[in-house]
C-alpha cells in the first residue's frame, strides 16, 4: 500500500469506498487542462483525494480579476504563472502525489502525445476552440473525458466517451460545430458568478473519483445544467447524431490539420480582413487615433482615463458618420468585439483597427487601474 | 393543451425569462418556427433542443403537456 491511510482516512470508513477505491485512487492517472474557475477545485480536490499522478495545464498568468473565484491564488500571486503556483501548493498540500506541470496552451501535438499516458482527461477550459481541439482527440484516442463549463449563473457538467448500454457520447453530439465567437459570448464578457466554477468544479472532481473507483452513477450519456440562482438541477439525456460522426476528425493525420481557433471565427471576421493592433504601439502613437470604446455602456472598468468615444457595439452602426475625422481604434473588453467592429467598418476609406487583447491587455499592462 | 419552454444561459438574455407556456403546435419544428418569431435575435444562438429531458431533432412530434428545453453551450472555465 503506498498511501498513508490515516490522511485518507474519513474516505476510507466509507461503506462502498476503502482501501480497495483508495489503491484505485493512488494509481490513477488524470490530466487537468486549464488551471483556472474549474481547474483550481479540481486539482484541490483530487490532490486532496490521492489520485496519484496529475499533470496540469495553463499557459496564463494570474491576474486580480482571477481571483474571485480562483481562489487558489492570493494577491501575492499576480503576475506569477499559474501552474508554477498550483504546483507548489498542491506539492504543499499532499505531496505523495506526482504533479507534471503544462505551462503552455494545449494543442493537437500535446494531446497526441500525452492522452495515451492518462486514464481520464478533464476539460477545464475557457474557449471552444480548446474545448473542441479536447473533445476530438478523446474521441481518437478512446480517453473518458470529464466535462465542465459556466457561463453567468449557470453550469454544464458531463462524462463523455466512456461507453454504458452500447452507447458512447462526445460534445460534438451535442452541439456538433463549434460556436462562432459571436454566438456565444465568454466569462470575461458575460461575467460569471465566482462561487460557480468553484461547485462546478467541484462536481467534475466528483465525477473523476467515481469514473476512477467505480462507486455511484457518473453522468455517462447526460449532460446537468446547474442554476446557482435557484439552485435547481436539469439533466437531459443524450443521444449520437450523425452530424458529430460528420465532422470529427477521423483520423490523427486529419486531426492535426485542424485549425481550431479558426473553426471558432465568423466567416466575416477572417484574420487576413481585419486590421489589429497591439497595445505598445498604440500607446506610442496615441494621439493619432480616436478611440472608440465598443463596451456596453456600465461595462467595468472603466477606461474614462484614455477619453474614448463611447459606442457601444450595437449602436456603431447608427453612430458612423460621427468616426471620420482620424483613424480609429476599437477597444472592448477582450479585443472579440472590437474585430466586429472593424468588419462593420469594412467598406469605409478610413484605416481601422481592433486593439488586441482589448481592456484586459491594459490591464496587463499596468495602463489602467 | 399547452406546453412549456424553457430557456439555459445566455438564452435568457434574449428571451428575458428562464420559461414559457404556448399552446402545443405540434412538432419540434414548429416550437423553432414560433420561437424565432417571438424572438428573432434566437436565430442567431446556438442551442440544442431537449424535449422531456432527452435531445431530439426537428422532425420529433411533440405530445401536450411536454417541457422542451432550449440549452446553449458554456465556454466558461
Amino acid at each position: 500500500m503506498n498511501f498513508n491511510t490515516e490522511r485518507y482516512q474519513r474516505q476510507l470508513i466509507l461503506e462502498g469506498f476503502g482501501l480497495e477505491a483508495q489503491a484505485k485512487l493512488s494509481e490513477a492517472k488524470v490530466l487537468i487542462i486549464g488551471a483556472g474557475g474549474l481547474g483550481c477545485p479540481i486539482l484541490q480536490y483530487l490532490v486532496a483525494a490521492g489520485v496519484g499522478n496529475i499533470g496540469i495545464c495553463d499557459d496564463d498568468t494570474i491576474s486580480l480579476s482571477n481571483l474571485n473565484r480562483q481562489v487558489l491564488y492570493g494577491q501575492e500571486d499576480i503576475g506569477k504563472y499559474k501552474v508554477e503556483v498550483a504546483v507548489a501548493k498542491m506539492i504543499a498540500l499532499n505531496n505523495q502525489i506526482h504533479i507534471k506541470a503544462f505551462k503552455e496552451r494545449w494543442n493537437q501535438s500535446l494531446s497526441i502525445e500525452y492522452f495515451p499516458q492518462y486514464d481520464i482527461i478533464v476539460d477545464a477550459t475557457d474557449n471552444f476552440a480548446t474545448r473542441y481541439l479536447i473533445n476530438d482527440a478523446c474521441v481518437l484516442l478512446n480517453k473518458p473525458l470529464v466535462f465542465g463549463a459556466v457561463s453567468k449563473y449557470e453550469g454544464q457538467i458531463a462524462v463523455f466517451n466512456v461507453a454504458k448500454d452500447g452507447v458512447t457520447i462526445n460534445y460534438r453530439d451535442l452541439f456538433p460545430d463549434p460556436p462562432k465567437n459571436h454566438e456565444v459570448q465568454s466569462c470575461s464578457e458575460a461575467g460569471v458568478l465566482g462561487v460557480l466554477p468553484g461547485i462546478i468544479g467541484v462536481m467534475q472532481a466528483a465525477e473523476v473519483i467515481k469514473l476512477i473507483t467505480g462507486i455511484g452513477k457518473p453522468l455517462i450519456n447526460q449532460i446537468l445544467i446547474y442554476n446557482a440562482l435557484n439552485q435547481s438541477m436539469y439533466n437531459i439525456q443524450l443521444s449520437p447524431n450523425q452530424q458529430a460522426v460528420n465532422n470529427l476528425p477521423k483520423t490523427l493525420e486529419a486531426y492535426l490539420q485542424i485549425n481550431y481557433p479558426h473553426l471558432c471565427e465568423a466567416a466575416v471576421l477572417a484574420d487576413s480582413e481585419i486590421s489589429e493592433i497591439d497595445v505598445e504601439t498604440w500607446i506610442l502613437n496615441k494621439a493619432d487615433y480616436l478611440l472608440v470604446d465598443v463596451r456596453e455602456i456600465n461595462e467595468l472598468p472603466s477606461i474614462a482615463d484614455l477619453n474614448p468615444l463611447i459606442y457601444p457595439l450595437s449602436t456603431i452602426k447608427e453612430n458612423m458618420e460621427k468616426l471620420t475625422n482620424k483613424p480609429i481604434v476599437f477597444i472592448c473588453q477582450s479585443g472579440t468585439r472590437s474585430k466586429k467592429a472593424v468588419a462593420m467598418f469594412l467598406q469605409s476609406t478610413q484605416p481601422v483597427y481592433s486593439l488586441i487583447g482589448g481592456v484586459n491587455e491594459l490591464i496587463k499592462k499596468k495602463i489602467i487601474q | 393543451m399547452s406546453i412549456e419552454i424553457i430557456f439555459f444561459g445566455q438564452l435568457t438574455d434574449i428571451t428575458a425569462c428562464t420559461s414559457i407556456e404556448m399552446e402545443n403546435p405540434g412538432s419540434v419544428s414548429q416550437i423553432k418556427k414560433a420561437m424565432f418569431q417571438q424572438f428573432p435575435a434566437l436565430i442567431h444562438s446556438k442551442f440544442t433542443i431537449a424535449l422531456n429531458n432527452k435531445i431530439v431533432q426537428d422532425e420529433e412530434i411533440i405530445l401536450d403537456n411536454s417541457k422542451i428545453a432550449f440549452m446553449p453551450p458554456f465556454s466558461g472555465g
